[in-house]
C-alpha cells in the first residue's frame, strides 16, 4: 500500500497516512480518496491554483499564509534580513565615501 | 524589571550633538517612569554595563564591520535586553528603526524620536547604496514610523518627510531641540586665541565647513581673526578638511572632542559662531534641528548660518542668514557683522533671550512630557 | 408571530450554535466530527439569521471558528477538545471587581480604579501526539476615574482606560519527551518556561499591551503563541 503524503495536522505536523487511491498531477505526491481535492490535486497544488472547493485545499491556503505572517513575527527583529549580500556590499568597511571616516567608527546613522 | 527603555543606535556618551540630545530626552523618560533601561552603542572606554541609580545603561560592544551586518545584530542584541522586562515595559523611545524593530516586538508603546532618516544620510557615508537598497530602508522607516504611538520630530521640515512616510498626522509632535542658558560670566578659555570665529559639530558632508573653509581663505586680510573648529570627531577624522585648510592658508585651531560642559566658554567668547550647512537633501529634505546653532545663541554669541528652512526655524530673525554654498556670500556677511560689534552684540542678546523664553532643554522636555501624556491617555 | 422563519432556523441549529446566539458563550467536550458540525451550521448562520438581537457574538466566526477548525486537525481518532466561550464582552458588570479609590495629586480631588477581568476563551485539548494543549484568554481592562476641579471651580471627571490581553498556552509534552530550547528565540513578546517534573510542559505567555486590531490579527497571535510550545521539542 502507498501512503497518503499530505500533510495534516496545525501543531503536529505529520503525513496522512491513509492509502493513496493517485498521484497528484502536479506535484506526484501520493493522495488518499479524503484528501483528493478540485482537478484531482493534492491539497497543496490546489491550493497554489485558488481552487478552494475542498475543505483541505482552503485550510492549506489559510495555513501558508498564517506561516508566513507568523515568520514575520520572528523575523520582526531581523527584518532587513531581507538585505541581500548585493545590499550588504555597498555597507563593507572599504565601501565607506571616506576612508578617513573608518578608525573610530562612526556608528551612529544620523546627527542630531 | 524596568518600566521604560530607551534605544539608540549612538554612542553614548560622546562629543556628538546627539549624546546632548539623548541625555536629556532619556532623562525626561527615566524621571516620569522611575528609572528604565537604556541600550546605545558602547566602544572605548565606555564599560558594557553601568548602573546609576534606577537606570541600566547596557552597551552594544561586538565588532561587526558591515553597517547593515551591525545595524542587525544590534536589534537583535537590543531584543534580548528586552525581553526580561516584556511584562513590565510600557514604553520603549527609539531613535532609529534598528531599535524601533526590538521595541516594536515588546508591545509596549513606542515613542520614536526622528532626528534623521537613515535613507536620506546614509548616502552620503556610503555612496554604493544602490537606489533599490535605500528603498528597503525607506520600507524600513515607514514600518516603524506608522506603527509608532507617537513620533516626535525637531523641525517641520523632517515633520513633512515623517508624514511622506506614512506617520499619522495627528501622532507626530514637533519638539525642537535646544540648549542650556550659558552664564554671561563663563570664563574664558585659558588657550582660545584672541579674536575668532567658531564652528561646533561633526564634519559630515552636509555641515559645509568647507564652504567655511574657503570663506575664511577670503579674509586673510583680517590679520587678528583665526576660525576656531570645535569637531565632535576624532583629528584622524577631520584629515580631508585639514588637508583643505592647509592648502587654503587658513589661520585655523582645531579642538577636537572637547567634553560637551567645555564647548559653552568657546562659544561665548567668539566673534561669531557660523552654521554653513549646504542645500543637499538631507538639509532640504530631511531637516534636522542643529544643536550647535541652538547653543551659540544660548550662549549669547551672533550666528551666520545657511539660509535654509531648518536654520530659519531654529534662528528666526535672531541671527544673519546667507545663502548656502557661496563661500564668498559667507565671508562678505561675516566680516560685515565684525565690523559692527555693537549690532552683533545685540544679535546675540536677543537670541540669547529667545532660547531662554522658550527653548532650552527644559522646555524640550516640557514639550516631551506633553507627548507621553498623551501617548498614555490613548 | 414575528420572527417566526428564524426562529425555526435557530430551532435546527447545532445546540452550540444555539448557546452562542441565546447565551452569548458554551462550554462543551466534543470530539473532532462534532466541532466540524458546529462549523457547519455556523456557516448557515448569516443566509438565514437577520434580526440584529440575534447575530452571533464577536469572534466567533473570524476567531474561535478558525482556531477550532486548525485544533481539530490535531486531535486525532480518539482526542477531544473542551472549550468554554464566553463571548458577553468585558462590560457585563459581573466582570467588574468594585472601584477603589486611589492616591491622587492636585489638582485632581479623588480618582477612582476598576478592573474589569474577561477570560473570554479557555480550552483544553489531547493531541494525537500525547501533548495535553491548554489555552486561555484574558481581557484585562483598567478604567481610572479622575475628578479635577478646573481653574473656573468647575469640577470635571476624566476617564481612561487601558485594555491589555494576556494570552497563555500550556503544552503537556508527551510521556518520555523532553523539552529542548529551540535554535532562533522566540519573538520577543512571548515568554516561554520549560517546567520539568513527572510530565514536563512548555509554558507560553504573552501579555499584549494593545488588544489586537483584527480578527486574523487576533487569530494569528493565539496560534503564534501556541505553536511557539511546539518549538520546544525536537
Ligand atoms: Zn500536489
Ligand atoms: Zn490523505
Amino acid at each position: 500500500m502507498t501512503p497518503c503524503a499530505v500533510t495534516t495536522g496545525f501543531f503536529t505536523l505529520g503525513k496522512c497516512g491513509q492509502m493513496a487511491v493517485a498521484g497528484c498531477p502536479a506535484c506526484g505526491r501520493a493522495v488518499c480518496a479524503d484528501h483528493l481535492a478540485d482537478g484531482g490535486l493534492c491539497p497543496e497544488c490546489a491550493a497554489a491554483r485558488n481552487r478552494f472547493g475542498h475543505p483541505s485545499a482552503a485550510a492549506a491556503a489559510r495555513r501558508r499564509v498564517y506561516r508566513q505572517r507568523q515568520a514575520q513575527y520572528y523575523g520582526d527583529t531581523v527584518y532587513y534580513s531581507s538585505f541581500d549580500d548585493y545590499d550588504r556590499a555597498a555597507f563593507e568597511p572599504g565601501a565607506a565615501a571616506d576612508q578617513d571616516y573608518l578608525d573610530d567608527g562612526d556608528d551612529a546613522l544620523v546627527d542630531s | 524589571m524596568h518600566r521604560a527603555a530607551y534605544l539608540a543606535f549612538d554612542r553614548f556618551p560622546s562629543a556628538k550633538g546627539s549624546a546632548v540630545h539623548i541625555r536629556h530626552m532619556a532623562a525626561e523618560l527615566f524621571d516620569r517612569y522611575g528609572g528604565g533601561l537604556l541600550c546605545v552603542l558602547g566602544g572605548g572606554e565606555l564599560p558594557a554595563y553601568q548602573r546609576e541609580g534606577a537606570v541600566e545603561i547596557v552597551r552594544f560592544t561586538d565588532v561587526v564591520p558591515n553597517l547593515l551586518d551591525r545595524a542587525g545584530a544590534f536589534s537583535r542584541w537590543a531584543a534580548d535586553r528586552l525581553a526580561p522586562h516584556r511584562d513590565t515595559l510600557e514604553i520603549c523611545h527609539v531613535r532609529d528603526p534598528w531599535g524601533a524593530l526590538p521595541a516594536l516586538s515588546t508591545g509596549a508603546r513606542l515613542v520614536y524620536e526622528a532626528n534623521g532618516l537613515p535613507s536620506i544620510e546614509l548616502p552620503y557615508h556610503w555612496p554604493l547604496a544602490a537606489p533599490s537598497t535605500l528603498a528597503k530602508i525607506r520600507e524600513l522607516e515607514e514600518h516603524c514610523l506608522q506603527e509608532a504611538d507617537a513620533v516626535v520630530v525637531p523641525s517641520r521640515v523632517i515633520l513633512k518627510a515623517v508624514a511622506d512616510r506614512g506617520a499619522e498626522p495627528d501622532r507626530v509632535h514637533l519638539v525642537p531641540n535646544g540648549a542650556d542658558p550659558v552664564p554671561a560670566d563663563v570664563p574664558r578659555p585659558p588657550t582660545a586665541p584672541g579674536r575668532y570665529v567658531i564652528y561646533v559639530g561633526a564634519l559630515q558632508p552636509w555641515q559645509g565647513v568647507d564652504v567655511l573653509l574657503r570663506a575664511f581663505a577670503r579674509l586673510a586680510d583680517l590679520t587678528d581673526l583665526t576660525l576656531v573648529v570645535c569637531s565632535s570627531v576624532s583629528p584622524a577624522r577631520a584629515r580631508p578638511l585639514r588637508r583643505l585648510a592647509e592648502r587654503l592658508g587658513v589661520r585655523i585651531r582645531w579642538e577636537h572632542q572637547l567634553p560637551h560642559a567645555d564647548v559653552a566658554a568657546w562659544l561665548a567668547h567668539a566673534e561669531l559662531s557660523v552654521a554653513p550647512l549646504t542645500a543637499g537633501p538631507r538639509n532640504l529634505d530631511q531637516g534636522c534641528s542643529p544643536i550647535k546653532v541652538w547653543e551659540s545663541m544660548a550662549a549669547g554669541t551672533a550666528v551666520v548660518a545657511s539660509d535654509l528652512p531648518v536654520i530659519r526655524e531654529v534662528l528666526g530673525d535672531h541671527g544673519r542668514l546667507v545663502p548656502p554654498d557661496r563661500p564668498a556670500e559667507l565671508a562678505r556677511a561675516i566680516r560685515v557683522l565684525l565690523e559692527y560689534p555693537d549690532a552683533c552684540r545685540d544679535l546675540g542678546e536677543r537670541a540669547r533671550r529667545h532660547v531662554e523664553d522658550g527653548f532650552t532643554w527644559k522646555h524640550a522636555r516640557a514639550r516631551l512630557a506633553g507627548v507621553y501624556d498623551r501617548v498614555e491617555a490613548h | 408571530m414575528f420572527w417566526r422563519k428564524q426562529k425555526a432556523a435557530i430551532a435546527g441549529f447545532h445546540p452550540l450554535h444555539q448557546a452562542l446566539i441565546l447565551e452569548r458563550g458554551f462550554a462543551a467536550t466534543h470530539p473532532a466530527a462534532e466541532w466540524a458540525a458546529l462549523a457547519a451550521s455556523l456557516h448557515r448562520h448569516t443566509g438565514l439569521i437577520r434580526r440584529s438581537k440575534w447575530a452571533l457574538p464577536p469572534r466567533t466566526m473570524d476567531v474561535i471558528l478558525p482556531l477550532l477548525t486548525e485544533i481539530c486537525e490535531d486531535l486525532g481518532p480518539k482526542g477531544v477538545l473542551a472549550v468554554t466561550a464566553d463571548l458577553r464582552g468585558i462590560h457585563v458588570p459581573a466582570k467588574s471587581h468594585p472601584a477603589r479609590s486611589i492616591p491622587v495629586r492636585p489638582p485632581a480631588r479623588s480618582a477612582t480604579e476598576t478592573w474589569s477581568i474577561d477570560p473570554w476563551l479557555r480550552l483544553h485539548a489531547g493531541l494525537r501526539d500525547g501533548s495535553g494543549l491548554d489555552v486561555l484568554i484574558v481581557d484585562r481592562q483598567r478604567l481610572r476615574r479622575v475628578t479635577k476641579r478646573g481653574s473656573s471651580g468647575k469640577t470635571k471627571v476624566k476617564r481612561k482606560t487601558q485594555i491589555t490581553q494576556l494570552i497563555k498556552v500550556r503544552r503537556r509534552l508527551p510521556r518520555g519527551v523532553a523539552g529542548v530550547r529551540p535554535q532562533t528565540a522566540p519573538p520577543a513578546w512571548i515568554g516561554v518556561t520549560l517546567r520539568d517534573g513527572e510530565r514536563r510542559s512548555v509554558l507560553a505567555a504573552a501579555k499584549l499591551l494593545r488588544l489586537p486590531q483584527s480578527g486574523d490579527e487576533q487569530l494569528d497571535r493565539i496560534l503564534t503563541v501556541a505553536t511557539e510550545t511546539f518549538r520546544w521539542t525536537r
